[in-house]
Order: C-alpha cells, then sequence, then structure tokens
C-alpha cells in the first residue's frame, strides 16, 4: 500500500469520529474542521515508528492542538490535562432522551469529572483500549485502568440515589393523591 | 460464591457499558461531510511518494531483506567456516584465518595478542621473537594492529627452509 491510499483509508475511517470527539470540546465548527485538517497534514510529515498505531496518534494529535488552542483562546481550565475538557454535547441531548432510565444515567455521567468522561467516551465512543487512552491523555495505562473503575462506581451509586430519590417521589404523591380526594 | 459474585459484577459492568455506549455513539453531532470530502482531496494532493509505515530512505524501506541478508551471512560464516579450505591443513593458516577475522575488529587487539602469544608460545625461539615483536609493536597503541598482523603475516609464509633451520 502506497502513502496516498494509507493516508487516503485513514482520512476515510478516522477524519469523522475525530471530528466528533473535537466538536465534543469548546470548539466551533471552523475551528474543527480546521484542527482535522492541520493534524492529516502532521501525519503526513510524522516519523514512521511513530505510526505503529495510527488511530491514537491523531487522536493525540488532535487533543494537544485543541488544548493549545483553547489555552490560546483563554477558555481551559489550568490544566486541562488533569482536569479534561468540558463536554458541549452533554445538555443537549439530555433533553432529547425520553427513556427515564437513560436520563438518569446520562445525567450521571455529565456529573463525572470532565477528564473521566472524556476517558469513558475515549473507550466507549471511540473504542479505544486502555493502552491508548493512556497514550492519548498521557497518563499510565493502571490510572486508567483505575479510573475507569472508580467512574463506573460513581455512576452506578448516582443512578441508584436517582432511582431512589424518584421512587420517593412516586411514593408520596400516591400517598397525596387519596388526601386530596378525600 | 466468589466467582459469582464476580460474575455479576462483570455482567452489571457491562451492562452499564453497553448503555452507556449506545448513549455516547447516540450522540447526534452533525458533520459537514462536503467539507470532510474536499479536505481529503487536498489532503491527497500534498501527499509525498514515500510508504509511510517502511519508512524513506533505503534503509527502512529494505530492511526486511538487508536484515535477511545480514543473518544468512553470519549463518554462512558459521556453516561453512569448518569446511572452508583455508582450515584445512596446515595449521598456520587456520590461525591466519581466525586472525583475519579478529584483526577487522580493532578492539579486539588484545585478544588477537592472547591468541598470537598462546600460538608461538608453542614453537621454537623463532616464536619467542616474534612473540617479542608483537607485543613490543603492540606497545604503540591499537593503530599499530594492522602492522602486527602483517608482521605475523610475513612470519608465517617466510620460506620453510628458515623455519627449519631456526627451530634446528
Amino acid at each position: 500500500m502506497d502513502q496516498r491510499e494509507w493516508v487516503d483509508r485513514l482520512f476515510r475511517d478516522h477524519a469523522e469520529e475525530l471530528c466528533r470527539y473535537l466538536r465534543s470540546f469548546r470548539m466551533s465548527e471552523e475551528d474543527t474542521y480546521d484542527l482535522v485538517q492541520d493534524t492529516f497534514v502532521k501525519l503526513l510529515h510524522a516519523k514512521p515508528s511513530d505510526l505503529r498505531q495510527p488511530k491514537s496518534w491523531l487522536f493525540t494529535v488532535a487533543r494537544n492542538q485543541a488544548i493549545n488552542k483553547l489555552k490560546h483562546d483563554s477558555i481551559l481550565p489550568v490544566n486541562p490535562h488533569v482536569e479534561g475538557i468540558e463536554d458541549e454535547s452533554l445538555g443537549p441531548l439530555t433533553r432529547m432522551l425520553e427513556d427515564e432510565e437513560q436520563a438518569m444515567l446520562w445525567q450521571a455521567f455529565s456529573k463525572l469529572p470532565a477528564r473521566d468522561r472524556e476517558m469513558m467516551s475515549l473507550y466507549l465512543e471511540h473504542d479505544f483500549p486502555y493502552r491508548q487512552i493512556a497514550r492519548v491523555l498521557g497518563r499510565s495505562e493502571v490510572s486508567v485502568r483505575v479510573a475507569m473503575h472508580r467512574s463506573r462506581n460513581q455512576l452506578k451509586k448516582w443512578v441508584r440515589e436517582m432511582e431512589g430519590r424518584n421512587h420517593e417521589a412516586i411514593q408520596k404523591r400516591r400517598e397525596c393523591v387519596p388526601e386530596e380526594r378525600a | 460464591m466468589r466467582q459469582s459474585r464476580k460474575g455479576e459484577n462483570v455482567s452489571r459492568r457491562k451492562e452499564l457499558d453497553q448503555r452507556l455506549q449506545s448513549l455516547l455513539k447516540g450522540r447526534q453531532v452533525p458533520v459537514d461531510e462536503e467539507r470532510l470530502e474536499s479536505m481529503r482531496q487536498s489532503l491527497l494532493k500534498q501527499v509525498p511518494g514515500r510508504d509511510p509505515v517502511s519508512g524513506s530512505g533505503f534503509l527502512p524501506r529494505y530492511r526486511f531483506a538487508l536484515a535477511f541478508g545480514a543473518a544468512m551471512a553470519v549463518i554462512g560464516i558459521f556453516v561453512l567456516q569448518p569446511h572452508s579450505p583455508l582450515r584445512q591443513g596446515d595449521p598456520k593458516l587456520s590461525v591466519a584465518y581466525e586472525l583475519r577475522g579478529l584483526m577487522k575488529d580493532e578492539d579486539q587487539l588484545d585478544h588477537l595478542l592472547v591468541l598470537l602469544n598462546d600460538f608461538v608460545s608453542t614453537r621454537s625461539q623463532e616464536g619467542a621473537i616474534i612473540d617479542k615483536e608483537f607485543y613490543n609493536r603492540s606497545l604503540s597503541g591499537r593503530y599499530q594492529g594492522n602492522d602486527l598482523f602483517e608482521t605475523f603475516y610475513e612470519w608465517m609464509y617466510q620460506p620453510a627452509e628458515s623455519e627449519n633451520s631456526v627451530s634446528m
């Protein structure tokens, strides 16, 4: 496979996904496409030894560029590598969800720290294995595994709490109805 | 009991992952496909003609062929060396053959000298002279390695009569 075919295949496989990933940050549409283009241009000049995992390479470069851009625009937390990047697409989806259980899960997910959300998104949405997530986020694989485990537990806990509150609210409403009729 | 609890945890984890995955993948983030297509076209125009995976340049491109060639050469040396015509017959020649290989690497000069010492000390008075000559020359440093080898060679190829005369 020559380089033209190789770049073409990578672009077809990952450009759209990369757009979605970058759009989930506080990134304008214009900036998103610019960053995707810059990332693929960098791919053309990358060292072959760096490209053994091209997908994680693309995400790492795109993420670093996004962080630089957001830093430049002064809309990032002090240390985005630690605190993560805010995902803007969380709000609209919460409104779109009709299923109560899904809505609760999404609400719980929105409460997670941005860095944990990004990590879960890379694992579940972009299908990265732990090792590559560690590479993209600049952390160790062990810390990613531990953080994923904790995030899952946190999500379960919050969902249980929300279910409990909902259950109580329903009970109260039922108790109130006969009183009103009486 | 433990296993079943663990299994339950795993299945709960899977269930949570699946639910969250369907939510995350279901996010409708619009992507401008026309724009991506034009980006792809412009990108492909910038692609240089090298193979990215095997790398640029002669060495990265032919690294497998080179590695195979080197491996075959090493195997060849080890397999064929015992059957080499140089190794048959005159013991001097076999030592010379080994020395020739050693001298390619100047770092092994010390080893060479040890080898020579072993060789010449088993010989006659002439051997002792040669031995002394080697060590004298070696004092001037490793750059004299080729010189030493030439001396040894000269000694080795001198006429048999002189060797006999000395030993007598």
